[in-house]
């Protein structure tokens, strides 16, 4: 009886749990889901909201082979919304998507000028908050509005922002300017000195194409945007962050001029504190080969080497001061020098840190570099008349 | 949701006490009676929206008395 | 009379210990916002304060061989005072359950599943724990090497693939804090993850052997902080300064992790280590619970009580604090120095009065 009793006991309890525990409470079917690839950010036209786009993509578009993007229907769709801030913006969308949002698979934010040249920080701070977004998602600052580049149909994929997101990444081998994660973002701005970057990004419309190009970096004051490098000023930034990959350096010599490719940089950076001077030394070491040259002379001799190495020299020492003009006109530490006397100095720094903005202007940097030419590729000398001398 | 509550603390009384006194623990019987009666009267009043004073509260405040808190 | 079933040999109770303690790394991170980068240098002092304690506590254990906490206090302080220090101890490991619980709770609505209501997964792990409690201690013990082995593996697996993200410049400048805030980071890792091993004084009673009793203990201690120091060590170096207002660093850590655009979000992956650590945890203040309620009752067995205890401490776990920013200042602020009696007051204080009057006296084969 008892055992009969437990038997009808466990059947029970076995029968409510089947009904209530055989799906997810936050469960979402894939095919229901408006995957979201890319946000952007700008200035609604009212002037006091803010207007966020979001780039949904139709996996039912997506399935044509990739090249031919005439047949059919766009594989995204931009949906544009307006509120008081970015979470009020989002939630409007679904009174026009299908479902609710899902941004986990969102790779990239693009930032309006407007709003860069406003202040970023408040409008990140539902990125940083929400549980689903991630810290590899990258932050693109857009020349003008992001309505604009993410509207811009990409020539070799089918979504403008996944042809954002490899542009950025492809962007490593020139070292041009280099990609900022949300992660890297939200350490800039806790930084009391350091000046936040971000690749800036423009649309280049022709009367048929248009194209994404990624020119140069944007500089912030703050959270605020206050000017931009170009593409020689930001390989500048990247000498002393340390972020350079690959990439071309032409150097004049011997009246023509001689191509090097960078094979491997490393930095070292020492502040020093002598007085009430505050010095700081910029170690460069790096490696290059011989990659083209215009010239019909034969380079690969000790004494041209020896002459190739000192222009390199020149090249690269020309490149960091014309970034660090740009940055001590700003007044932005870019390349958080003051966050390596941080690190150095904790006794001055606090000192140090309030007055940052009067230091950093007048500050004396050195810059020491040591680079070596390692090859040239797979010819020596140029394909002329070689003379038997 | 009281019903359910209510319900689910029926069924495991009626499983649990009969076999403490058959058992004849009256101590045990006697204790499980007493923790039994406590969290009922604190889940209905839980399920009822009732507030109940966090005991926490009641050593943060001894605490804020003892001035012991960073 | 005996209400404690099963006996652990030594092995299983230093993985228990490591076990416990890794159970607690998700709440500590509130620490960060003290100590910031001089986090690591918080837990290693913290490591070497507890360690004559945790020595303390297995001392007492030794002494006293058999007898758990309850009865210890009987015999130390006579039956009336030993009586209340015993509720005190009873209130105290009540309370950790209940905020063990809770905490539970808050991370798998603030993290993993945000939109389930905290009382589903409140009640559905109490469950789990109520079963798992209901087999007594022996199963817990046994599954510890699984949970500390899958946790050492997770460590060291996201470190390894975290490597090109490390950057130990993070940690300069080294002890940039002011002496308070240190004194304060170090008392927080002291009072909530360390010193908590304290409550196995109830669990100790139920070894097999009592040789190398102080040895595993404090194996089983240094492999816990070890994990957590390695934690401590991992968030700070890859996340940088963002580590600090971040709620819980271990878990934005890990999904940096990103090889080859497809070996990524595997986050779940931490979630499910931080879930088999709290189980032990919870499970093991649970058995304490109800094993010391039944000794300082006299019960016959500590199993009757499951359901009450349960029902009254996933009650608590809702009403205990209204919001997690409640949660941390109380843990940091309050918590710290609630339990400094506890751990660091009574249990030395015993083994001084033991040593001075010579307890516990034997009478035939019984200590009395």
């Amino acid at each position: 009886m008892k055992k009969r009793m437990i038997i009808l006991f466990k059947i029970l309890i076995s029968t409510v749990i089947l009904f209530n525990l055989t799906g997810c409470w936050n469960a979402n079917e894939l095919n229901t889901l408006p995957i979201v690839v890319g946000i952007g950010i700008d200035k609604a036209p009212s002037d006091e909201e803010v207007q966020v786009v979001a780039q949904i993509i139709k996996p039912q578009e997506l399935q044509g082979s990739l090249g031919s993007s005439d047949g059919g229907g766009e594989a995204y769709w931009n949906l544009t919304s307006t509120g008081e801030t970015i979470f009020d913006a989002i939630r409007e969308m679904t009174h026009e998507s299908s479902g609710r949002l899902y941004t986990a698979h969102n790779q990239i934010i693009v930032i309006g000028n407007k709003i860069a040249s406003e202040g970023v920080q408040k409008y990140l701070d539902f990125f940083m908050r929400a549980h689903e977004t991630r810290p590899n998602t990258l932050i693109v600052i857009s020349s003008n509005t992001s309505t604009e580049i993410l509207d811009t149909k990409p020539e070799l994929t089918r979504i403008p922002a996944e042809s954002i997101t490899r542009l950025s990444e492809a962007q490593e081998i020139q070292s041009h300017s280099k990609k900022v994660t949300f992660q890297d973002f939200t350490n800039y701005l806790m930084s009391k000195t350091t000046s936040p970057v971000a690749p800036l990004i423009t649309s280049l419309k022709d009367k048929e194409t248009s194209t994404l190009k990624i020119e140069g970096m944007a500089i912030f004051k703050g959270d605020q945007m206050v000017g931009q490098l170009d593409e020689s000023e930001s390989r500048g930034l990247l000498w002393v962050t340390g972020d350079i990959k690959t990439g071309a350096l032409v150097v004049p010599y011997k009246n023509e001029v001689v191509t090097l490719e960078i094979i491997n940089a490393k930095r070292k950076i020492t502040p020093k504190i002598q007085g009430d001077n505050i010095y700081i030394h910029v170690e460069i070491k790096e490696e290059g080969k011989i990659v083209e040259q215009t010239s019909k002379e034969n380079l690969a001799t000790l004494q041209d080497f020896e002459e190739l190495k000192k222009v390199q020299n020149e090249a690269i020492k020309s490149e960091i001061l014309s970034a660090l003009n740009k940055a001590q006109e700003l007044n932005t530490d870019i390349f958080g020098f003051g966050e390596e006397i941080h690190k150095k100095y904790k006794e001055e720094w606090k000192e140090i840190s309030s007055n940052w903005d009067k230091i950093f202007p007048s500050i004396e940097v050195e810059i020491e570099i040591q680079s070596s030419i390692d090859s040239t590729g797979k010819i020596s000398h140029p394909a002329v008349p070689q003379s038997l001398e | 949701m009281i019903i359910l509550v209510v319900s689910i603390y029926i069924i495991i009384a009626l499983y649990q006490v009969p076999n403490l006194i058959k058992r004849e623990c009256m101590r045990d019987l006697s204790a499980f009676c007493f923790f039994y009666t406590i969290a009922l009267v604190l889940s209905i009043l839980y399920v009822l929206d009732v507030k109940i004073p966090s005991p926490i509260s009641g050593m943060e405040l001894i605490l804020d008395k003892l001035q012991l808190h960073y | 009379m005996n209400i404690k079933e099963g006996k652990i040999n030594n092995s299983q109770l230093m993985f228990l210990v490591a076990s416990f303690m890794l159970g607690t790394s998700t709440f500590i991170h509130f620490m960060d916002t003290i100590a910031f980068h001089d986090s690591w240098l918080a837990i290693l002092t913290a490591f070497v304060i507890c360690i004559p304690f945790v020595l303390c506590y297995s001392a007492l254990a030794k002494r006293f061989q058999g007898k758990d906490l309850i009865q210890i206090n009987d015999i130390i302080y006579g039956s009336f005072l030993g009586k209340i220090i015993s509720i005190l101890y009873i209130v105290y490991f009540f309370l950790l359950l209940s905020l063990n619980l809770k905490g539970l709770g808050d991370f798998y609505v603030g993290y993993v599943m945000p939109e389930t209501p905290k009382p589903v997964f409140i009640i559905i792990f109490a469950l789990v724990c109520a079963y798992t409690v209901g087999h007594g201690l022996e199963p817990m013990a046994r599954i510890s090497h699984l949970t500390v082995t899958y946790a050492i593996f997770v460590i060291t697996g996201t470190f390894l693939l975290l490597y090109s993200e490390v950057d130990f410049t993070n940690f300069l400048p080294i002890f940039e804090l002011p002496i308070k805030d240190f004194i304060q980071s170090v008392h927080i890792v002291a009072a909530i993850p360390f010193c908590e091993v304290m409550v196995f004084l109830m669990v100790m009673p139920s070894l097999n052997n009592f040789g190398e009793v102080n040895k595993y203990m404090l194996l089983g201690f240094a492999l816990g902080a070890l994990c957590l120091l390695v934690i401590s060590v991992r968030d700070t170096s890859v996340l940088g300064t963002s580590s600090f207002i971040s709620n819980n660093a271990a878990y934005q850590t890990v999904r940096i992790i990103e090889i080859g655009e497809f070996f990524t979000r595997i986050e779940i992956v931490v979630a499910m280590g931080i879930t088999i650590c709290l189980f032990i945890k919870i499970c093991v203040l649970y058995y304490i619970t109800l094993a010391s309620i039944a000794q300082l009752l006299k019960l016959k067995s500590y199993k009757t009580l499951i359901i009450p205890i349960g029902g009254i401490a996933i009650i608590i776990a809702f009403i205990a604090y209204d919001s997690i920013v409640s949660h941390n200042y109380s843990a940091k602020n309050y918590h710290v120095f609630y339990t400094i009696p506890y751990q660091f007051i009574i249990p030395p204080v015993s083994l001084l009065i033991a040593k001075l009057r010579r307890l516990p006296k034997r009478k035939g084969r019984e200590l009395i």
